[in-house]
């Protein structure tokens, strides 16, 4: 039994004690992830604290897998999708996203060609632009990510891909040429 | 520049977007202060969120529905025992008292029956449908479907039983064969639920009603119709083809109730 396993029972059985060590794991990268769907910080840590509560609400319809991981970040993805669409400012653009975290967040120390990238990124349609950002901004397996968007591990395969192509095509165009 | 570097470089700018490190071992020295503070607020919140529904007083399934029999289930019995009575007068009253001694006839009104008797549930579907029963909904910590699927559960039987007492009553005063009583009760009852069950799951509360009641209005007019161009129809026994052709129906209306307790959970945790 792993420790996620055993937390997972824990919580089941009502241990608040095991909630706060399954949040301490879970909740630097979930974070993450919603603030690169939330136009700033503090809706981001609204959307995550949103991500935890609905986790522990429906817990009951989460049957054990291995597969919490997959249920966070499904909870998250449809939780940022719902507040962007109840309460976030209708003109929020990932680009001005990109922009703001490297204003913000580095204090311009940013190298330039990290801001041409993210910008790209965020220029991305948004089924390809969720892959790479799960798969390089937040470290999850190819399997993960899979689950979490729920598709055949095929498919994420190839627009992660044809995500990359294009990524290395604009890095390049736009005189990258890094080794 | 090759493919591993690109990706590594890809990585890197993506963790230097926000300050959080993409480190996954856990701890508060990986996190800022402001975050730490942030995730100690979330975690009292949820352990309150935990203990509070540790210590709500849970109701298993069966004893909400023995709870919901003697609240509610005898009103909806009851009121469904009217509805029936009513349609049997309006019936005399449209066709004539003969047309009960007239055996002609009898399957041709158990089919009738049959959708009329699927048709006595509608205004408590709808007043579930549109009003989600909120308030016992969070007496219960039931979700708003499975609510519904209790209240269905309780209209079910009393469509059983309604739908015996026509059986037993038309096996009594008629010398049909119990086969084709059965048949026109049956299918056309499933043909409607069937029917009913997927209008519940696919369209929107504000809808439901006016959906239902065209749904029932066309099946009615159908059975008219073929009572007219077809009678041949009502001559029919339970043979193997028509028991199939039920057990499709009923295979029909589970997979629909499976649908709306899917759809249930997925669409209250807002999973896609």
């Amino acid at each position: 039994m792993t420790r996620e396993d055993e937390l997972i029972h824990r919580i089941e059985q009502g241990d608040p004690d095991a909630v706060e060590e399954l949040v301490k794991i879970y909740y630097p990268e979930i974070l993450r992830y919603c603030l690169w769907h939330a136009p700033d910080r503090s809706l981001a840590e609204d959307a995550a604290q949103e991500t935890f509560f609905k986790a522990v609400r429906y817990f009951n319809h989460y049957v054990h897998k291995g597969k919490f991981k997959a249920f966070l970040y499904q909870i998250a993805a449809n939780t940022c999708v719902d507040m962007r669409r109840k309460r976030w400012l209708s003109d929020f653009s990932y680009e001005e996203l990109a922009l703001d975290f490297a204003c913000a967040e580095t204090g311009f120390e940013e190298i330039h060609s990290n801001l041409f990238l993210k910008q790209v990124v965020c220029r991305l349609p948004d089924d390809l632009r969720e892959i790479v950002i799960l798969r390089f901004g937040q470290d999850l397996t190819l399997k993960e990510i899979a689950n979490i968007v729920g598709l055949p591990l095929r498919t994420v395969q190839s627009r992660l891909n044809s995500a990359l192509k294009r990524l290395r095509k604009e890095f390049e165009k736009g005189g990258f040429y890094e080794s | 520049m090759n493919h591993k570097t690109f990706e590594m470089h890809l990585e890197a700018a993506l963790h230097r977007s926000t300050d959080i490190p993409a480190d996954q071992t856990p701890g508060p020295d990986l996190i800022n202060s402001r975050n730490q503070g942030h995730m100690d607020a979330v975690i009292w919140e949820l352990k309150k969120e935990v203990v509070k529904k540790r210590s709500r007083k849970r109701i298993g399934f069966s004893d909400f529905l023995l709870l919901q029999i003697k609240m509610t289930g005898w009103k909806i019995w009851l009121l469904q025992g009217m509805m029936f009575l009513g349609f049997v007068f309006l019936i005399t009253a449209i066709l004539g008292p003969y047309i009960w001694l007239d055996h002609r006839y009898t399957t041709k009104l158990l089919c009738y029956f049959s959708i009329l008797i699927s048709m006595t549930a509608l205004p408590f579907l709808h007043r579930s449908v549109h009003y989600k029963m909120q308030e016992v909904e969070a007496a219960t910590r039931f979700s708003s479907m499975r609510l519904l699927l209790a209240k269905m559960l309780l209209l079910g039987i009393g469509d059983v039983f309604l739908l015996n007492m026509v059986l037993i009553t038309a096996a009594l005063r008629t010398s049909i064969y119990t086969g084709s009583l059965v048949l026109y009760l049956l299918f056309p009852f499933l043909l409607a639920n069937g029917g009913a069950l997927f209008l519940i799951g696919h369209l929107n509360a504000g809808h439901f009603l006016q959906g239902s009641l065209a749904f029932y209005t066309l099946l009615i007019t159908l059975v008219t119709v073929v009572r007219y161009f077809s009678p041949a129809f009502f001559q029919q026994t339970l043979s193997s083809g028509w028991l199939a052709a039920c057990a499709g129906m009923t295979v029909f209306c589970i997979w629909q109730l499976r649908y709306i307790i899917y759809r249930s959970s997925y669409s209250e945790m807002q999973l896609n």
